[in-house]
């Protein structure tokens, strides 16, 4: 068992990630690394970098070849898909570039489908999502459907989605990215309100300086490499 | 949600209405066709075998071949004078059966037996003024015959049950060649140069061409005063319980009897083994119409899911288990296939109602004088749901588990 304070949300032990295949790429290479519970972080670097490695490898999307992964203090390499499907249903929040919700479906059950797959949807859940979509200002739109919403209240729906379930961590696959400047900048304080208010950490994975200089942490990736980890004081 | 994939799998299957047409068109023409096909030849078999056991015994006794009264000197003349040549038909009649009230106490044990008659049967004319027909001549004991073979309800004018000996009861179709009603005389002769005047008393129709055109009955006293049996008969027809134990039945009367025994199923060989033969090729037709419409709904699903892989992703991502995932798409293309069943199974009556139509336009068939009662196969309907539940389960089971082991990334980045 690693030395893991109650602080401390996850923590990575010289985890290597290689995607094998005709020439195999090494990814990731001897990440060490620990995240606090409420903390605000940017990871950042170039394309092919490693950044969107490290967020699935970190968000049990992905596993890593070699290295451990611990969850509050919970080493994960022996969990089975079930128990890693079970974790990030409870624990983890997820928020894509590309909103990717499902079409079929409005705006309010889109934000209560991690408490469909959780199976423990009752009024008070129901409750919840209307809250939590008045909070993301589309308090309006419950019974729109993607098709219906612009891109920036798209990705709100999107973000009320992966704040669902109440999770430890939000991870952020470039959050803004499809979005104009004033829209990111909306999602961006919206994401501090929700950090500094419920006290979820978020990990935001970003090539945009900008957004990134505004993160209580920056974690700058290159190669695979961790080649900057710092603290900012905004 | 306690179900939530079947909430998200109702959901696709209305929002993608294009892929669920397809699907369900798929399944329901082959449910039609699985149900039609057989509906329309089960009925028409159906109502041969309806009709053939319904107005013959289940099973007959009668006696070893005669190969001797071909040579008897006025039947030949008979048969010359009138420049037939029917000296077959000669050598296969029966031997005359001479006690057969011991007979049935014999077998009368046999708790398959329902009910026995003894019986006359031979060859003969009926003549009425210059017409004269070939017909099977049946002296019956109206009230025994009646428990045998369903005659009353084939009776269309008249009656049957008093037959007396002076009396004949003719089918429709001769009874138009003849030109005869009730009440009319026509004359019988067997094949012994004796004759008998007898008035016509009821009239039939089984819808069997063969037998209302050429089987008449008499009491069975006229019948033996014609074929000279005295007091003999040449058959005991029998009614047993269940039809389908006729062979097994007519085997043990035979082991208890010694005589030649015939079951309904022996004299319908042809129907049953065309009814088997049908069996076999429409299997193999059912074969082609679910490997044609499996493929279809595979090819949709692969499509389907191809089309939803960011979505699979997403959901994976949110925790969606891999069996969950799976479920979404199975439980789809299952609901589609119910539905499907349903519109299949009404297609399939519209078009029996639309085959009746035409038929029953054309007013009768080869071997039939009534059209048949076209009626939905109860056990190809059953086949069809299973077809269409367990094609669907099958057809979508391969590409919903390649769904379920989509690698969450890789479906998300695309």
């Amino acid at each position: 068992m690693a030395n893991i304070s109650e602080k401390t949300l996850l923590k990575l032990e010289n985890i290597d990630k290689i995607y094998t295949g005709a020439q195999p790429v090494h990814a990731l290479r001897n990440i060490n690394l620990t995240i606090c519970r409420g903390e605000f972080l940017a990871i950042v670097g170039p394309s092919g970098s490693g950044k969107s490695t490290m967020m699935n490898v970190l968000g049990l999307l992905d596993a890593p070849t070699s290295g451990k992964l611990y969850y509050l203090g919970q080493e994960t390499s022996r969990w089975s898909e079930k128990q890693k499907a079970d974790f990030r249903n409870r624990e983890i929040g997820f928020i894509f570039q590309a909103h990717l919700l499902l079409p079929e479906f409005t705006a309010l059950e889109n934000v209560l489908m991690p408490a469909y797959i959780s199976r423990k949807m009752k009024k008070a859940q129901e409750d919840r999502a209307k809250e939590i979509l008045i909070s993301v200002g589309l308090g309006d739109k419950f019974s729109s459907k993607p098709a219906q919403l612009s891109g920036g209240q798209n990705q709100r729906v999107a973000i009320g989605r992966a704040l669902m379930n109440n999770p430890s961590v939000v991870f952020a696959d470039e959050p803004t990215g499809a979005l104009d400047q004033k829209t990111s900048m909306e999602i961006y304080n919206l994401f501090r309100k929700i950090n500094a208010e419920q006290g979820m950490t978020f990990i935001i994975v970003t090539h945009e300086r900008e957004l990134a200089q505004k993160a209580d942490r920056i974690i700058e990736i290159v190669d695979g490499i961790i080649v900057r980890d710092e603290k900012q004081y905004t | 949600m306690k179900l939530y994939e079947l909430f998200i799998a109702l959901r696709y299957v209305t929002s993608n209405l294009k892929q669920s047409i397809i699907i369900t068109v798929a399944i329901s023409i082959g449910v039609s066709l699985i149900i039609w096909i057989p509906s329309i030849n089960l009925s028409f078999f159906g109502d041969l075998i309806d009709k053939s056991v319904s107005s013959a015994p289940n099973i007959t006794i009668t006696k070893e071949l005669d190969t001797f009264e071909r040579n008897e000197p006025g039947f030949e003349r008979y048969f010359r004078d009138r420049k037939l040549l029917l000296k077959d038909q000669v050598q296969t009649r029966k031997r005359n059966i001479k006690s057969y009230k011991e007979i049935i106490n014999q077998i009368d044990h046999l708790e398959q037996i329902e009910a026995m008659a003894p019986y006359v049967s031979e060859q003969g004319f009926i003549i009425r003024g210059a017409e004269e027909r070939g017909t099977q001549i049946r002296g019956i004991i109206p009230e025994l015959e009646t428990e045998v073979v369903d005659i009353e309800n084939d009776i269309i004018r008249g009656q049957i049950r008093n037959l007396g000996i002076n009396d004949i009861v003719i089918g429709i179709t001769l009874a138009d060649k003849l030109n005869v009603d009730l009440g009319d005389r026509i004359t019988v002769a067997g094949p012994r140069e004796s004759t008998k005047n007898l008035k016509v008393v009821g009239i039939f129709s089984t819808g069997l061409r063969a037998q209302d055109e050429f089987q008449v009955y008499v009491s069975l006293k006229s019948g033996q005063q014609i074929f000279n049996l005295g007091n003999d008969v040449n058959g005991i027809g029998i009614k047993i319980k269940d039809i389908y134990e006729a062979n097994n039945v007519a085997e043990e009367i035979k082991k208890i009897t010694g005589l030649d025994v015939d079951s309904w199923m022996e004299e319908n060989k042809q129907v049953l083994d065309q009814i088997s033969r049908f069996r076999l090729i429409i299997t193999f037709i059912n074969f082609l119409i679910i490997f044609s419409a499996a493929s279809s709904i595979t090819s949709v699903f692969i499509m389907l899911i191809a089309s939803k892989a960011k979505e699979i992703g997403i959901l994976k991502s949110m925790g969606a288990k891999n069996l969950s995932v799976m479920s979404v798409f199975v439980i789809q293309a299952v609901s589609l296939s119910i539905l499907a069943y349903a519109i299949g199974l009404g297609f399939a009556k519209l078009l029996l109602m639309w085959y009746a139509g035409i038929i029953e336009s054309a007013g009768e068939t080869f071997l039939s004088t009534e059209v048949p009662e076209f009626k939905i196969s109860v056990e190809y309907a059953v086949l069809a749901f299973f077809y269409s539940f367990f094609t669907s389960i099958l057809a979508s089971i391969i590409p919903s588990f390649q769904a379920a082991k989509l690698n969450p990334v890789e479906a998300i980045n695309g």
